[in-house]
């Protein structure tokens, strides 16, 4: 009798199953893909630096990306569309005319900030606004410099709700105005990831889709900054929560939606966040020796001190975590119609690119 | 409700099949072949139990399907399939029932199989409704029922082999976890998946005394979520005619 307890014990020992290594399978069927779409790609500034232009180059990014975005003219609280200097203007129209003869199309982001490059305050957004000569004198700006491009896309970060009516206006007029100066020159808007009305997010309630989605040919669900302002260290997306936001528009317009991709990490820190590029990310893990951690989304993460001991939790997306989440945007969770905006060239794993191009089908 | 169900079947097959056991050795007795000498007439009905230790091998997990939507922390993920996570074996123990005729043909009656994931398995992300979700095949675990069906028998001095094919009705689950921003949350339920089937069963048998044997058999998984989807193999003790 204790001969079989032994053996009954010996076999329930070993009856139990373990982790063994970890595999990657996407879909109900056999072969692991990312959907094919329409890729954009955000650059923060109005010209491109030589690395940028490089990794555009690449066939890898020609395969994945079919516009270049270029965040560079800004809406003054005066009624001036900078940059206004000549110079500067050509400059952006020759950097335009760059990125089309290496087969993008090339599209410029208007912001609304003051001359440090910081976004007005709600107050001052509120007024300016509400004001139809401003809205009419950039306007007239905004066309002028659109000529040269083959898109507008308007980008406001956590606009006042109270601006939506003359929010809604303003897209209907410029749109209007952008398409008499050139037919072919598209007209997009950045809207915040709500994911229910009244919105979750700052800034949310100030875009009306409904109305201004006959206006615009895209709507660009700005799906980033899963973690921020103060809610922890974490993941600047999460695949499933970006779904919810990109259905959630599509609800609201018939126009053509993208989805953003975080190409940038972010640094926390006590109650601070620093956006950082891959190549820091890693350089930093380096130095103080972190073991790198993947996060429930593929992202890597690590902990560390900087010199004046203050903890720090840094989370960044490599090929390998962006892969995985386009991979979990199949055609059946998001149509295939649905685009992809990577938010932050220069900040992305080198490798990213490549990566994507091999496992897109 | 599935195990009330299961475990209620269970207890009426495995009184059935203890009763036509009985009743066998009862009718064995009368005819004095507790007298140890070879019978020359044997019983017409017989009864027969059995456990057994097997290693069941399913050669592809099945895909598991959520028909509800499931809440985790940022949101409510919709239906939808996830993937196979490859093959998988199990640590099995199984108690089995069967109705013996001329002691040439067997009718297996009602049986059921227990297992446990044993050996490595690889954690496998997928995703589903867009949101990341982690499976993990070594948490899993299954229950089959083993269904009646037909067989034949030979015995050949203390050997005896057999080959009979039956129906099944059999159920696999594991554990998995959900990506909710920077947390993993683990699933409120275990995926699960059933399917009927049909097995194979072929066995050598020596006999250890007058009523019971040893046998080593090798069931295939003629269909089981899938055709020819693996197989179980082991070692099997029976006490009957």
């Amino acid at each position: 009798m204790k001969r079989a307890l032994f053996a009954l014990t010996i076999v329930a020992a070993i009856g139990c199953g373990s982790e063994g290594s970890t595999v990657e399978h996407f879909g109900s069927e056999d072969t692991q893909s990312i959907p094919m779409r329409t890729g954009s790609v955000v650059v923060e500034g109005c010209k491109l630096d030589s690395w940028q232009t490089s990794q555009l180059q690449s066939a890898a990014a020609r395969r994945v990306l079919r516009d270049v975005i270029l965040v560079c003219p800004s809406m003054r609280a005066s009624g001036d569309v900078a940059p206004v200097d000549p110079d500067a203007r050509a400059a952006v129209a020759l950097q335009l005319a760059t990125i089309r003869q290496m087969g993008y199309s090339a599209r410029l982001a208007v912001t609304l900030s003051d001359d440090f490059g910081q976004p007005l305050s709600s107050s001052r957004e509120d007024v300016v606004f509400a004001d139809a000569q401003w809205r009419a004198n950039v306007i007239a700006g905004i066309a002028a410099i659109a000529k040269s491009s083959d898109g507008i896309e308007i980008d406001l970060q956590k606009a006042p709700s109270a601006i939506r009516p003359y929010l809604s206006q303003f897209i209907i007029d410029l749109s209007n105005a952008v398409r008499l100066g050139g037919p072919n020159v598209q007209v997009g808007v950045f809207v915040p990831p709500s994911v229910m009305s009244p919105s979750d997010v700052q800034g949310g309630d100030a875009y009306d889709l409904a109305a201004i989605g006959a206006s615009v040919d895209h709507v660009r669900v700005m799906t980033l900054d899963f973690s921020c302002c103060g809610a922890g260290p974490g993941p600047a997306i999460d695949s499933g929560w970006a779904v919810d936001a990109v259905r959630f528009a599509m609800a609201q317009t018939n126009a053509a939606i993208d989805v953003a991709v975080p190409l940038y990490g972010t640094d926390f820190s006590g109650s601070s966040e620093r956006p950082v590029t891959y190549l820091e990310a890693r350089a930093i893990a380096d130095a103080v020796h972190a073991g790198l951690l993947r996060g429930p989304n593929g992202t890597l993460h690590f902990t560390w001190a900087d010199a004046a001991g203050q903890g720090h939790e840094t989370w960044f997306d490599d090929g390998v975590s962006t892969a995985r989440i386009l991979s979990a945007w199949d055609a059946s969770t998001l149509p295939r119609g649905v685009g992809v905006v990577f938010y932050g060239l220069g900040a992305e794993d080198p490798m990213l690119w490549d990566t994507i191009s091999r496992g897109m089908r | 409700m599935l195990l009330h169900a299961v475990v209620r079947s269970a207890l009426f097959f495995s009184l059935l099949a203890a009763g036509l056991a009985a009743a066998s050795s009862a009718s064995a007795q009368e005819s004095g072949v507790w007298s140890g000498v070879v019978r020359e007439r044997p019983a017409r009905h017989d009864g027969e139990i059995s456990l057994d230790v097997r290693d069941y091998w399913l050669r592809a997990m099945p895909k598991f399907s959520l028909s509800d939507p499931t809440q985790i922390g940022v949101r409510a993920i919709g239906t939808g399939v996830l993937p196979s996570t490859g093959e998988q074996h199990f640590l099995g123990f199984a108690f089995d029932t069967k109705y013996i005729y001329e002691q040439r043909w067997e009718f297996p009656i009602f049986g059921m199989v227990f297992g446990g994931a044993v050996g490595q398995s690889p954690r496998v992300i997928s995703s589903l409704d867009g949101t990341m979700v982690e499976m993990k095949p070594w948490t899993a675990g299954t229950i089959s029922l083993l269904l009646p069906g037909v067989g034949v028998r030979i015995k050949a001095r203390r050997w005896m082999f057999s080959a009979n094919a039956r129906f099944v009705a059999s159920w696999v689950w594991e554990q998995a976890a959900y990506a909710s921003g920077r947390s993993l949350d683990d699933s409120p339920a275990a995926l699960w998946a059933g399917t009927f089937g049909v097995r194979g069963h072929v066995e050598a048998c020596r006999r250890l005394d007058v009523e019971s044997r040893l046998c080593l058999f090798a069931e295939p998984h003629l269909y089981e979520f899938g055709f020819m989807n693996g197989g179980s193999a082991g070692l099997r003790w029976e006490y009957g005619k």
